[in-house]
């Protein structure tokens, strides 16, 4: 089921902005769109390339549910834009805009939209096995050296809840990361079906990492 | 005592980061040996900058080297390696045949990110970025608007490498700055 997310510039026509816009399209299982309306918006996306008017920073004061806003621009000219504001440097690059949207947009707006997720999308990972595509924020779970074990073991492999529970983490705080992960798209499950027959992940991963013994002997070490 | 001269070298992983950073002290973190420094007095210009403890009088010239043994024949060779572009000799040695690098980086400067990136130039070129970790001090663990501006940062040059606070003086901190290091994936063509 795709997910509908809400859009508003302050300028339509603005190269720039069609281009970020551009590059959501590629998300995949998301669907973006535009809408008039700033107020209950998801994200705004300002062009700030010329000037930034501070029409925009008063309307944005004035909403009582402040959206995720990415600002295109210089650095040198939006200095003075609200802590909460990205700024995407231009010229702007999709994994930049990917980046942004993994590590801090989902986890804002889809607070507002959990009332909307059905009772069988909540913790997948608790029946299939997972795995995930990136690091984590780990600095939000404290400098647990089980954390990083963890989280290295599973951006090498799949593996299901009760293998990943024996690395030392407690149960809370690993649903916690997988909570976020999931939240931020950075969760990769599959079922068990595919499990069973898709051994392309495991093959790829032991021949690109060359580390993943060292890893674990210093895991071993510093059990 | 260890030997060091001789032994044959598995693994090496490099810390990295500016003056006063604490690059030593992660060494010495993680090190199972005494670890061998290489230091000088520093100038009144590096003890004067931001950030730095005043207690600092020395600044690395070397490299610092310490030994982390996993096994009986595995080690792990530590190396903090000097800031000053004019040590770059030692990060061409170091850095290309390296298993991880952990770029330290003061969190608490104003011009925290062109440090960072002035770093992430310098392991770009060097071909050391693939597993890489960025260490921010002196930071907060919830100061979340440091640490994505800094991520966005780093996606530039590595789209999966962890941006993490760390302390180098806490062991633990140290080893999960390393592990995540050594266990970022890398995108392959």
């Amino acid at each position: 089921m795709n997910t509908i997310y809400s859009i508003w510039t302050n300028k339509y026509d603005s190269s720039r902005v069609k281009a970020f816009k551009s590059a959501l399209t590629f998300r995949t299982n998301e669907v973006w769109q535009w809408t008039d309306e700033p107020d209950g918006c998801d994200l705004w996306v300002v062009d700030a390339t010329q000037t930034l008017s501070p029409e925009i920073e008063r309307l944005y004061q004035e909403m009582s549910h402040k959206p995720n806003v990415a600002v295109i621009g210089l650095r040198s000219k939006t200095a003075n834009i609200p802590s909460k504001w990205q700024l995407f440097a231009t010229p702007v690059s999709v994994p930049v805009i990917f980046r942004w949207l993994d590590s801090n947009f989902y986890q804002s707006t889809r607070r507002l939209k959990s009332k909307n997720i059905r009772p069988s999308d909540i913790e997948p990972w608790k029946q299939h096995e997972f795995k995930l595509i990136s690091w984590p924020n780990i600095s939000r779970y404290g400098s647990k050296v089980s954390i990083a074990v963890t989280c290295s073991n599973l951006l090498n492999a799949y593996h299901d809840f009760e293998t990943a529970l024996k690395w030392g983490v407690s149960a809370e705080i690993l649903n916690e990361i997988l909570k976020d992960a999931y939240q931020t798209s950075l969760l990769k499950i599959r079922s068990n079906d595919d499990s069973k027959h898709d051994q392309i992940d495991h093959s790829h991963n032991n021949k690109s990492d060359k580390n993943v013994s060292l890893i674990q002997k210093l895991m071993s070490r510093f059990r | 005592m260890k030997v060091v001269i001789g032994q044959k070298i598995q693994h090496q992983l490099v810390f990295i980061g500016s003056f006063g950073v604490g690059k030593t002290t992660a060494v010495q973190s993680l090190s199972d040996t005494e670890v061998v420094s290489m230091e000088a007095t520093a100038n009144l210009e590096l003890k004067q900058a931001e950030g730095i403890d005043p207690k600092k009088t020395t600044t690395t010239i070397g490299f610092d080297y310490g030994e982390c043994f996993l096994d009986e024949t595995d080690k792990i060779s530590l190396y903090g390696i000097p800031g000053q572009v004019r040590f770059e000799n030692v990060w061409d040695t170091l850095l290309p045949r390296c298993s991880g690098v952990v770029l330290w980086v003061f969190g608490n400067r104003p011009n925290y990110l062109q440090e960072c990136e002035r770093w992430l130039k310098v392991l770009k070129r060097k071909n050391a970025i693939k597993k890489l970790a960025v260490a921010l001090t002196r930071i907060e663990h919830d100061d979340e608007e440091s640490l994505n501006a800094c991520r966005q940062l780093v996606a530039e040059y590595h789209p999966f490498a962890p941006v993490l606070t760390a302390d180098p003086r806490d062991r633990n901190s140290v080893l999960q700055a390393t592990i995540m290091a050594l266990s970022t994936p890398y995108p392959e063509n």
